[in-house]
């Protein structure tokens, strides 16, 4: 495929896929500060 | 040979009407299967729903067994052999390269499914979809479950030997379209996860029909999951093939770049299906290196390759959008898209419900430390309800609306219905999704009849918030259902009874 | 398009710029995550047992009878009440459809503790801490464990063992 013209660049998906990359980083962060709060294993 | 074709008015492809033919009864049993797994679901959240109760726990078990049985294996698997042939054969341009194989594999993979359904429902297997040793299911329920595996790798090998068929006679130029290529990769994964299932599944009825001592628990744990969750890696695969294939049909979309898909597909081949200890990581008997290396899919490269597919689908949505003139602001490609059109809405609803709900949630419960929290609670059937029934499940509801028409040659019947039926099923099982992850970061065990503890010794009550959660389970299943039912009223009733196309 | 054949070797088709950055940044969350285990496994105090050994049911039992009888103090529902010292190895026992013993620990201290099953696989899944631990029969999972808050815990089980499974429900007492 020829290279895109700029008003056609996937714009609004880079964005959609930033919110869902930010959405993952904060719910992984999230997931550890539940597992520290944990009893201590090992 | 010739009268052996016939030419599609839509596409201009020639179809091979034996394909056809085994398309079409794949999609039929498809659907059949779906139509009993959706009944049972209701059954088992209306049981789940305390405030309902509906099954007596033997039969709650049972059905539940069953639930994933119909759902995981003979819906998503029979559909997954139509796909199969479908871009092979009919995509190609070529000949189904022996039908006869292909009835074979159908007749094995028919037999096996009913032969463990009636295992299932005999009432000696209530063993559930894992069937963990040292639980024991009649030998029948083993013996189905390899023949269908067997028919399904007969399957399979159709297709690559259909590729090799189309090359060599030259049916088409250059290479193979994109959608084949992702379906390669889901057969390549699924011929070797089937056949594990089919090798592991074997001792284990020899040791249920009491001819060879019992295999290591443990062991066992870890065959199982090298089937069980690899199977639903060629659910994903197959998946987004039907997410290009969708993008294309719905908004004529074309990939932003093959190299970049193409090289998603081939990571998934290589790595996607190594992970199987996501089920096994606060067990004993594996060591933690080990658990690291298979859980992340060797360097989370599958996880990229997820990520690479997060781009590209919605990118070649927008680009083809764009070029239709919707260029204002950010997203008025997707204000403008066509949402009345059943297949485009349900492609939405599953690559969303799959990145989102499935994919995130599936990273943290993969992950080595964090899976204490979640291990066998309800955010485990939460997360796999996004991938697999969102996710899957959605996408090929969405190509059925296109298999109508192309394959069985009839216009889709009650086509307002058609229109609003993904908007049911998909808002009801992302309802179901979230609220059964809500609940279960409550520590709600999942597959359990009781959770008042209304039987046991001990005292403990989940609290209201998870009361309310149920209820909200149970509204989002009934939806799902509403949208579930409707599909297949008009799959079926399109099938029977809708107007011929072009004759 | 995609249901057709790509017009030139699809290899030979060059990557768009946004997708040279979105997969620059997917590869390095990946990386991220694949190195994120192994070091939380230093410096995080929440980890899976590194050390489990094969275990008959009866040695099993029998260990955990041993454990019964040296550190009983009461019975409650039938089932013994044990008192352990501080860094002591602990047992718990999961078979069709209970846990015992019932376990008294105190807050802070570590124990060093024993899971196993004689029967089916079983889910050891405390509340309202809300943590799973997998119990596989032949199998001692060994935790060092240190309970972080006090109070009354349930202990269910959250791995199907059959069709009494939703009344193995377990007691420990944290003070």
């Amino acid at each position: 495929m020829s290279e895109l013209k700029e008003e056609h660049r996937p714009k609004g998906t880079l964005v959609l896929v930033y919110f869902f990359l930010a959405v993952m980083v904060i719910y992984y962060w999230l997931s550890w500060k539940w597992l520290s709060e944990l009893w201590l294993f090992g | 040979m010739a009268a052996e074709f016939r030419k599609c008015p839509t596409t201009g492809l020639m179809v091979h009407l034996p394909a056809q033919a085994l398309i079409k009864i794949n999609a039929v049993t498809s659907i059949v299967f779906l139509l009993i797994g959706g009944i049972l679901a209701l059954t088992l959240i209306f049981t789940r729903w305390q405030a309902v109760h509906l099954l007596p726990p033997d039969l709650f078990y049972r059905f539940l067994t069953l639930h994933g049985i119909a759902m995981l294996f003979a819906w998503i698997v029979y559909f997954e052999v139509a796909v199969l042939y479908f871009t092979s054969a009919v995509l190609l341009n070529s000949r189904l390269a022996a039908p006869w194989a292909g009835w074979l594999g159908y007749v094995l993979m028919t037999v096996g499914a009913l032969m463990t359904t009636v295992a299932i429902l005999a009432g000696n297997s209530d063993v559930m979809f894992t069937s963990y040793v040292p639980l024991k299911a009649s030998p029948l329920y083993y013996l189905g479950i390899v023949l269908f595996a067997v028919g399904a790798i007969i399957a399979c090998v159709l297709f690559f030997a259909t590729l090799a068929v189309a090359k060599h006679e030259k049916t088409y130029e250059g290479s193979v379209p994109l959608v084949t290529y992702g379906a390669a990769a889901a057969a390549i994964i699924a011929i070797g996860t089937l056949a594990h299932g089919a090798i592991f599944y074997i001792p284990t009825g020899l040791w249920a029909a009491g001819v060879i001592p019992m295999m290591d628990p443990e062991a066992y744990r870890l065959l199982f999951w090298g089937f069980g969750h690899s199977t639903q890696q060629i659910n994903v695969a197959a998946m987004i093939a039907c997410w290009y294939a969708l993008a294309t049909l719905t908004v004529g979309a074309q990939p932003v770049s093959e190299k970049f898909s193409r090289t998603a597909f081939v990571l998934y081949a290589l790595f996607i299906n190594v992970a199987s200890e996501h089920h096994l990581l606060w067990d004993p008997g594996i060591s933690s290196a080990h658990k690291m290396w298979n859980t992340s899919y060797v360097l989370h490269l599958a996880v990229l390759a997820s990520m690479m597919h997060a781009f590209s689908v919605p990118a070649c949505v927008e680009v083809a959008l764009r070029k239709k003139g919707y260029t204002k602001g950010l997203f008025e490609w997707l204000k403008k898209a066509p949402w009345g059109n059943p297949s485009f809405s349900t492609l939405i609803f599953s690559v969303a419900g799959f990145g989102f709900l499935g994919g995130i949630t599936g990273i943290m419960y993969g992950t080595e430390q964090l899976n204490i929290l979640g291990h066998n609670s309800l955010r485990v059937p939460g997360h796999f309800h996004a991938t697999v029934v969102i996710g899957t499940s959605m996408a090929f509801m969405g190509l059925t609306y296109y298999v109508l028409p192309l394959i069985f040659q009839r216009e889709v019947m009650f086509p307002t219905a058609a229109k609003l039926q993904p908007y049911f099923y998909g808002v009801g099982m992302w309802t179901v999704s979230i609220a059964m992850m809500f609940v279960g970061s409550f520590g709600v065990p999942r597959r359990h009849w009781d959770i008042t503890l209304a039987d046991a010794p001990f005292q403990y009550s989940f609290g209201p918030t998870v009361d309310l959660g149920m209820a909200i389970t149970a509204l989002g299943a009934v939806l799902a259902l509403i949208g579930g039912a409707m599909f297949c009223i008009i799959a079926v009733a399109t099938v029977l009874a809708g107007k011929k196309v072009n004759q | 398009m995609s249901l057709g054949s790509p017009e030139k070797y699809w290899w030979d088709e060059p990557l768009d710029k946004d997708e040279k950055t979105w997969v620059t940044v997917a590869i390095v969350w990946a990386i991220f995550l694949t190195l994120y285990m192994p070091y939380k496994h230093f410096t995080g105090k929440q980890n899976p047992s590194q050390e489990y050994t094969k275990v008959s049911g009866d040695k099993f039992d029998a260990a955990v009878d041993k454990f019964i009888a040296q550190y009983k103090v009461g019975e409650e529902k039938g089932l013994a009440v044990v008192a352990p010292p501080p860094n002591s190895d602990i047992f718990i026992r999961g078979q069709q459809f209970k846990w015992d013993p019932i376990l008294k620990l105190k807050k802070g201290v570590q124990y060093k503790l024993h899971l196993s099953s004689i029967d089916m696989n079983h889910g050891f899944s405390v509340q309202p801490v809300n943590f799973t631990i997998q119990v596989v029969p032949g199998y001692d999972n060994v935790l060092n464990i240190t309970p972080t808050t006090s109070g009354v815990f349930t202990i269910i089980c959250n791995e199907y063992c059959g069709l009494g499974h939703h009344t193995m429900v377990g007691r420990m007492y944290v003070d």
